[in-house]
């Protein structure tokens, strides 16, 4: 069965075409800002412009025609207002005018999904660590739970933050991370843990405040140091926990080569399994919604346009996971 | 010495002390840390995690006994407590005794919370059943505070865990929490506050 996913959660919008088995194309854009953090109607009339291009980009490159695609999926929640709101109305309208069924999936679960399809984990732990999403989830009970999440804003914020409060552009995590690379000195910051929990906020103020004294390599280096050594934390947590011996990683932030060595050293110390699927993956994409969009209808899940409206609080655990 | 847990952060190791049997737990170094904050990490949290024992000790809550402490090895040798853990047991249970023992779990932690300690990793793993009650063990994350928010997290951190670990008994965190409030007059207080904090959290319904 083909499947189109649509994505436009946040900053990105993105196109992927899934054959049942594998990934045929994905085609993406994300919205850049020309000068400070992401505005949701903004991003949203981005998204609206380049929906055409991108869906016309990722039907050419998956070789298909339009009467091939059998199945539309889009990111149902969470995520922002207005983007959700463009992103299921490009869906709906393939639906309605190709006649063909519709699914509503969560973003969240979607990253976990494709994350087993290409590294070929089972059962893991995710470490989840996106611009607005930090949460350590895992299957139990037939259900993905959160079992640890960030108390205030996600990692990505953060690191967005502080390099726009440092004058440099969104997305700023990329470049924190080629400034660590220079980092010298250790900066110590709050490291903040409770249980499974994260909070970055504190780490945010504290960093923001060394400017004025201190190298901004050194405050990359020590922001990094310090809120992926919280992450890797309680994502063993959780692994003690739940005696679970794989980790997953996914999200925009474990594209970071310093984070991905970090859950990567913490695994092999543990003997438990890495996986983290290449960035492309990790970031929003539309080839995990078509993938998750799949697996549910497969499973027997229906939706009328009725039940298509977005949900910006679309929780982790409000899914139950028919198809595993 | 036996090695009977690898945790998340420490080792357990069965032991002796002057003749006892002894829990040896020993904060190993993390390699996805670097060494200057790694070294700071263990060493706070080693230290804090005596103190704190002994405080929840004085304040009535079961806890191992202290034996002694290496700060150079990042060491804590403590009684053995051979208990049960709630977390192995609530499923085995029936309903009545399911109930008894979580309305106990709702005193144990009013009475380490009224006397200024958060446990800060309140899972089921972390609590035992022993003939007169709960038994608490691993303060590694534990702090000596007044302030309600940090219990209000406390509460969070066990009320997740509860849901996560044991979500057919889901409805019992309510009796946990009914069984907190009346043996604390600030208990409450503190509840009060976890509802503010979790309306802070990401993805929850409003009404």
């Amino acid at each position: 069965m083909n499947v189109i996913g649509i994505e436009g959660t946040a900053h990105t919008f993105s196109v992927g075409i899934f054959n049942g088995r594998e990934i045929l194309s994905l085609s993406s854009k994300a919205f850049r800002p020309e000068k400070g953090g992401i505005h949701p109607r903004e991003a949203a009339d981005h998204h609206a412009s380049v929906s055409g291009e991108i869906i016309r980009e990722a039907m050419e490159k998956s070789g298909l025609n339009a009467e091939d695609i059998e199945l539309v999926a889009f990111s149902q929640g969470p995520g922002l207002g207005p983007c959700l709101r463009v992103a299921a109305t490009v869906a709906r309208t393939i639906s309605i005018y190709r006649n063909i069924p519709i699914v509503g999936v969560n973003h969240c679960i979607a990253h976990m999904e494709i994350g087993k399809l290409l590294t070929g984990a089972r059962d893991p732990v995710m470490l989840y660590a996106s611009g607005g999403n930090t949460q350590v989830i895992a299957l139990a009970g037939g259900r993905y739970r959160v079992f640890g999440e960030t108390m205030d804003i996600g990692i990505g914020n953060m690191l967005d933050k502080f390099a726009r409060e440092s004058g440099i552009p969104f997305p700023g995590g990329p470049e924190i991370e080629k400034l660590a690379l220079r980092g010298e000195k250790y900066l110590p910051l709050p490291y903040s843990v409770r249980g499974m929990d994260v909070s970055f906020s504190g780490l945010l103020t504290a960093a923001l405040h060394l400017r004025k004294r201190e190298r901004a390599e050194d405050i990359a280096y020590s922001i990094q140091e310090t809120a992926f050594a919280m992450l890797t934390e309680v994502t063993e947590r959780a692994m003690a926990h739940l005696e679970k011996d794989e980790v997953l990683l996914g999200g925009g932030v474990a594209c970071n080569k310093r984070l991905r060595e970090m859950v990567k050293t913490m695994a092999e110390e543990r003997g438990a399994g890495f996986h983290a699927p290449d960035c492309k993956y990790c970031v929003d994409n539309g080839a995990m919604i078509a993938l998750l969009g799949h697996r549910m209808y497969e499973a027997g899940c229906r939706m009328k346009i009725e039940d298509t409206v977005v949900r910006q609080r679309f929780r982790t655990d409000e899914v139950d996971v028919i198809w595993d | 010495m036996r090695l009977i847990k690898r945790g998340a952060e420490a080792e357990l190791y069965l032991t002796e002390f002057l003749g006892r049997k002894a829990i040896l737990k020993r904060r190993i170094p993390k390699g996805y840390r670097i060494r200057e904050l790694d070294d700071k990490i263990r060493a706070e949290r080693t230290r804090a995690e005596a103190r704190i024992i002994h405080r929840a000790k004085k304040a009535g809550v079961r806890t191992p006994v202290l034996y002694d402490i290496d700060i150079q090895e990042m060491e804590i040798i403590m009684e053995h407590l051979d208990y049960p853990r709630v977390k192995d047991m609530v499923g085995r249970m029936g309903y009545d005794e399911k109930r008894k023992l979580v309305e106990e779990i709702g005193k144990t932690v009013a009475r380490l919370h009224s006397a200024g300690i958060v446990h800060g990793d309140l899972t089921t793993s972390n609590m035992l059943i022993y003939e007169d009650g709960i038994a608490l063990i691993d303060f590694g994350l534990a702090e000596i505070t007044k302030e309600r928010e940090r219990m209000a997290s406390d509460l969070r951190v066990l009320k997740e865990g509860w849901r996560s670990a044991h979500y057919e008994d889901e409805d019992l965190v309510d009796i946990i929490f009914q069984s907190y409030e009346n043996a604390w007059n600030e208990g409450r207080e503190v509840l009060r506050m976890l509802e503010k904090a979790e309306g802070r959290r990401r993805y929850v319904k409003r009404n």
